[in-house]
């Protein structure tokens, strides 16, 4: 990590283990943050029980407009977790070494939407017990299967290179945190699956950490390039399109990076890791959202300049919505502000540090979501028969409070998931960090030893 | 039993379908706010031929083949709303147009509607809009009002050279059964949407008796079997009665269901096994790097013990 050390000094162990760990331990504002959070899931469900009771007519979707904020979220959830393997996994094993404080982060976020991801789904279901239907009836042509496979298998890959990665951190928590709770102690127990530093240890979960990493990315390509088939294998305006797939991957990234940047800035001030998460790392980050974002930009002129160029007669009304018809502010704000101008920004270092990224980020992210919305909504608006014959508010689509509450639950949760994962384990993996610092594994053996005795 | 009516009006809607999609496009492209401009002359033109009941009957077989389509039976809002087709047998439209007037109209023609200018001849296109007028109480029509005879129809089939025989006679007012010579007969095959007829120009001869010779590329249904449907066509005079018989001659229809097959559009158990395939090994594969990276896990405390 010598590259990555500008201004902080070399750090003893001592100092790593008591740094990355005392966040866990105690860390101010913590409970009105849970609170928070909590206060949002509790009105989501309560939202969510309105809407089990009355079904999906307490949403704005009506014969026309099926799939809306719900589904969307769902492609910005399922986008955001992407980064988790981008991240930990591409960057990992092409041997980029400033990753290492970040990896665990992306992770985490990786885990937080992956797992929410899957109950937008059944949001989105007014009977949510028909999610059974799926594995009783579903057909194997049917993209939604092949969806709701990939979904789970992420999930449960990402849990292995959330856990992999971990265990050898867990003797340094048996040790620190003594005086924390008993069922605190005991998960410890429970994750450390017997690891004691030797090194045959060591190099088992090298070679486990290398083949979850290795598999989860074809998986994580296959989750996304599903999810844009869900629309790209219609023949509807909009979703008609042959480079969906990579269209949603690239955009999958700028999310996800977009989120790891909030959260490295959140982490780096609030659980004061400055010296572990430093402007040289935002740095590195602000570069590579540069180049994401450069790619997605690509796909993005393609996507609109191909068809706009030919106007076909049925997907000219929904271009002309986006171009300068209702979508218009929504559309231009998204692809100028929450893609292009970040890009210009990013190309000067300054704005490669900490607070302007933080800013740039958040712009990136909204622009991500409603980027989403784009890709469902006005599709739905412009079927190939005519609306006619319907009644008035089915030709148009603005989410009701219930869905706009029940979309936030899913974010409050997905956060909840990584507010947890931050309280229990280290944000930063600690051996790692120890590694690149020169410490050797038997100096941490010895180190989790002595204090032991 | 199907009566004449029903068989013209199955009729009218399978050729009202086609016209209505043919004409909706003729009406787009031409003036929605057109109007009849008709000239003083033609209201007060004076018809070359008389108005009898005959000649009213000839102008109805020809509205029949030409206008209904379109316009419907007049009087009975049959007319084809889509193309904005009028019902020309409403009071409104007839008290506001002589017969003149009606002559002109489709004579000329105006938007969807076409004009007829040289599909008939002169006398022709008095008689329809003499047909077009008789629904005017007012309209005076000389001659003879025709009465329907009582007639009776015989039909037999010959599988051997598949032609059908068809046997009219006319019972008068004194019981006597004498042959319905002259009399026009149409051949129809029954369709799940109406009665396709199959005959042109066929009449009885001076025994009352039509040979009608069916043709060999009808389709019929798995089997071939076909309902043949003969009736007069001058139904006002002779009757609207019909006569049905089942044949095998029609072409036996070969469907091949697309959804008994391996395919995309098909159920759970018709997946394609190339599909079926990819799926599971892919599926599977993944899978047993999983379980082999969580049971390798369970061996991680006696690594290097
Ligand atoms: C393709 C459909 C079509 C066919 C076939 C057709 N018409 Fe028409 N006809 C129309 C339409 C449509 C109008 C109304 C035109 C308008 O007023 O814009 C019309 C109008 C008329 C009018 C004037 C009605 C009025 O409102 O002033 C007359 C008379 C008429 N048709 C007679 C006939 C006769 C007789 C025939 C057969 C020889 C015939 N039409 C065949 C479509 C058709």
């Amino acid at each position: 990590m010598s590259e990555g050390k500008n201004n902080v000094s070399k750090k003893t162990l001592n100092t790593i283990v008591s740094d990355l760990t005392r966040p866990i331990k105690n860390h101010y504002g913590f409970t009105p943050w849970i609170l928070f959070l909590t206060g949002i899931i509790l009105l989501g469900l309560f939202a969510y029980i309105i809407q089990l009771k009355n079904g999906l007519g307490v949403t704005a979707m009506r014969d026309y407009v099926s799939w809306g904020l719900y589904i969307s979220s769902f492609i910005f959830f399922i986008a955001t977790a992407l980064i988790g393997m981008l991240i930990s996994a591409v960057l990992g094993l092409i041997g980029i070494k400033w990753i290492t404080p970040i990896s665990r982060i992306a992770e985490m976020i990786a885990l937080g939407f992956a797992m929410w991801a899957g109950l937008i789904i059944i949001f989105d279901m007014g009977r949510p017990d028909r999610i059974l239907n799926i594995f009783m009836h579903g057909r194997l042509q049917s993209p939604i299967v092949w969806d709701i496979t990939v979904v789970n298998t992420y999930v449960v890959i990402s849990i292995l290179l959330f856990l992999l990665p971990l265990i050898p951190d867990i003797p340094f928590l048996k040790k620190t945190m003594k005086d924390q709770p008993k069922w605190k102690q005991k998960i410890y127990n429970l994750l450390s699956f017997g690891f004691a530093g030797r090194p045959e240890q060591y190099a088992l979960i090298k070679r486990l950490i290398r083949i979850t990493a290795i598999l989860i990315v074809p998986v994580a390509l296959a989750i996304h390039t599903v999810t844009s088939w869900l629309f790209a294998s219609t023949l509807r305006v909009g979703w008609d399109s042959t480079i969906f797939g990579p269209y949603y991957v690239t955009g999958a990234f700028v999310t996800g990076g977009a989120a790891v940047v909030i959260a490295m800035f959140v982490f780096s001030r609030d659980f004061r890791l400055k010296n572990y998460i430093t402007d040289f790392h935002f740095d590195k980050m602000g570069r590579l959202m540069v180049l994401l974002m450069l790619v997605y930009l690509y796909f993005n002129i393609n996507e609109f300049l191909v068809p706009g160029y030919k106007m076909k007669l049925a997907e000219k009304p929904h271009l002309y919505e986006l171009f300068q018809g209702d979508f218009a502010l929504m559309f231009w704000l998204v692809q100028i502000g929450g893609l292009t101008l970040p890009i210009i920004l990013l190309l000067f270092k300054k704005m490669r540090r900490p607070v302007p990224s933080l800013v740039i980020a958040v712009a990136v992210i909204i622009g991500a979501f409603f980027k989403r919305y784009i890709i469902t909504i006005p599709t739905l608006l412009h079927p190939h028969l005519p609306i006619q014959n319907v009644p008035e508010e089915f030709s148009t689509y603005w989410p009701t409070p219930i869905e706009w509450s029940i979309t936030m639950m899913a974010v409050a949760g997905a956060l909840l998931i990584i507010t947890i994962l931050a309280k229990l384990f280290p944000v930063i993996p600690i051996w790692e960090t120890a590694y690149e610092e020169g410490i050797t594994t038997e100096e941490m053996n010895e180190f989790v030893k002595r204090e032991n005795d | 039993m199907i009566n004449h009516k029903n068989i013209t009006m199955k009729y009218i809607n399978i050729n009202r379908k086609v016209t209505t999609l043919l004409f909706i496009l003729m009406t787009f492209s031409t003036s929605l706010n057109a109007q009849w401009n008709i000239p003083k002359e033609a209201k007060n033109s004076i018809p070359p031929v008389e108005a009898t009941y005959k000649t009213v009957e000839e102008g109805k077989i020809l509205f029949q083949k030409n206008c209904i389509s379109c316009h419907g039976i007049p009087g009975k809002g049959e007319n084809n709303k889509a193309i904005n087709a009028t019902d020309l047998g409403t009071e409104s439209y007839q008290l506001k147009h002589s017969v003149g007037e009606v002559f002109y109209q489709f004579n000329t023609g105006m938007g969807a509607m076409p004009s007829f200018k040289n599909r008939f001849s002169e006398e022709e296109k008095w008689h329809i809009a003499f047909y077009v007028k008789s629904f005017d109480d007012n309209f005076k029509i000389s001659g003879e009002k025709i009465k329907t005879l009582n007639t009776n129809l015989k039909m037999s089939t010959d599988d051997s050279d598949k032609t059908i025989k068809v046997t009219a006679t006319v019972t008068d007012n004194n019981g006597n059964i004498n042959a319905a010579a002259n009399a026009k007969i149409n051949f129809y095959v029954k369709r799940i949407f109406g009665n396709m007829p199959v005959s042109e120009d066929i009449k009885t001869n001076e025994d009352g008796i039509a040979v009608f010779k069916f043709p060999d590329d009808i389709p019929g249904d798995k089997e071939g079997k076909i309902k043949i449907i003969a009736g007069f066509e001058d139904a006002d005079r002779y009757g609207k009665n019909t006569e049905t018989a089942e044949v095998t001659w029609g072409k036996a229809l070969h469907f091949e269901n697309p959804n008994l097959k391996r395919a995309l559009w098909g159920s759970n158990k018709r997946v394609p096994v190339w599909l079926l395939i990819t799926y599971l090994s892919v599926t599977l594969g993944v899978w047993a790097v999983i379980f082999y990276v969580a049971f390798q896990i369970t061996r991680i405390k006696n690594a290097g013990k």
